[in-house]
């Protein structure tokens, strides 16, 4: 079956974007090892899941083709089909794109009974803590700025209790990310 | 001169409170191990007072009851920042003057590195400053979800990663110098 992969950048402190959605403090430009190992993670992906008003900014960056990206990694964001999950569209204003709504559970679990490469989430913050929170996402992939921020969107939900993840590895970047991969613990 | 070493313990969404509850089925002999190696060069301890209270209560039982490396953890001197303490027990000395003057101060003295346990207000004013030489944080593969978190109150940070170091049991140890 698809594996469905998170892959988000985070601060030390594990938020996933300022109060407001900032992102000023993600590390960049990306050395060539992790370059490398973010493409060799998306080689299997062929759908990206993500949440309306991530879409909203990402989609577009993405098609206008940004400066210090190369024309492999723009063709393959823009040519992979998109599923946006919102509550308010009912069809995709972007090439490429479906516009999903309704349990997440069931979507998901339709999505990856569905023949095909890797469905990988971009974000943003209220889908990830969802998926987590309902244990759909088969792969976590935690790129670890050197930054913190005292505050902000966090990657993980609240579920009242501590949960548990398995370390499958941890790999840290010349330009000093570091990719951490944890699986969920599945009884 | 004497370096600050921070080590702290946290979840992957940056909870640092009652890591009893969430930290204690990864402490095994590598997390141990890589405690004694942090504790090896170090002849101080520096201490918020929150921290300070926790540990003194709970050492010297440990030492009793025959923990590993309590001993050692009891004999050390301790340095507490605190406005309010009005006297120390654990072989602590008050630090209750201008916190950044007083540890700028400790660290040009001879000696060894100071070793601080915990994060806090504290951590405000040493970064602020730049006291702190290394944080040794280590994130267990658990979250949270609520609870106190480090760097709350910090505004925006960039920090220099030194390595990380990845045990079996799923703690990862990711080592920062501030960045200069």
């Amino acid at each position: 079956m698809r594996k469905l992969k998170l892959q988000v950048q985070t601060t030390v402190d594990g938020y996933m974007g300022g109060p407001n959605g900032e992102m000023d403090w993600m590390t960049v430009p990306w050395t060539d090892d992790m370059n490398s190992y973010v493409e060799a993670l998306m080689k299997s992906v062929d759908t990206i899941v993500l949440g309306r008003k991530l879409a909203e900014g990402f989609i577009p960056a993405w098609e206008s083709g940004p400066e210090g990206e190369d024309q492999a990694s723009i063709d393959k964001m823009n040519q992979t089909p998109k599923v946006v999950f919102s509550h308010s569209l009912t069809e995709s204003p972007w090439k490429n794109a479906t516009v999903v709504a309704g349990d997440l559970t069931e979507i998901v679990n339709e999505l990856k009974a569905r023949p095909g490469g890797d469905v990988m989430v971009a974000g943003g913050g209220t889908l990830v803590r969802g998926l987590i929170a309902e244990g759909l996402i088969d792969e976590l992939h935690l790129f670890v700025n050197p930054a913190a921020i005292g505050t902000g969107m966090p990657v993980f939900p609240s579920l009242g209790a501590n949960q548990d993840l398995r370390l499958v590895g941890a790999r840290s970047f010349e330009c000093g990310i570091t990719a951490l991969h944890l699986e969920p613990v599945r009884s | 001169m004497r370096k600050i070493i921070e080590s702290t313990f946290m979840t992957l969404d940056g909870v640092i409170d009652s890591p009893e509850q969430w930290g204690s089925p990864y402490w095994d002999d590598e997390h141990s191990g890589y405690a004694e190696g942090l504790m090896a060069g170090v002849d101080a301890l520096l201490l918020g007072r929150v921290t300070y209270e926790g540990f003194a209560a709970a050492w010297p039982a440990m030492e009793e009851s025959g923990v590993d490396g309590a001993a050692a953890m009891n004999a050390l001197p301790k340095y507490v920042a605190s406005r309010t303490l009005k006297e120390a027990t654990w072989n602590a000395t008050i630090i209750d003057g201008d916190v950044a003057t007083e540890v700028a101060r400790l660290k040009e003295q001879p000696g060894g590195d100071i070793l601080k346990y915990g994060t806090g207000e504290l951590d405000v004013t040493l970064l602020e400053h730049g006291l702190v030489d290394e944080y040794h944080l280590w994130v267990f593969p658990v979250f949270a979800g609520s609870g106190q978190r480090i760097f709350d109150g910090f505004a925006t940070t960039h920090l220099q990663l030194v390595r990380t170091t990845p045990f079996a049991s799923g703690i990862v140890v990711h080592v920062y110098e501030p960045k200069r």
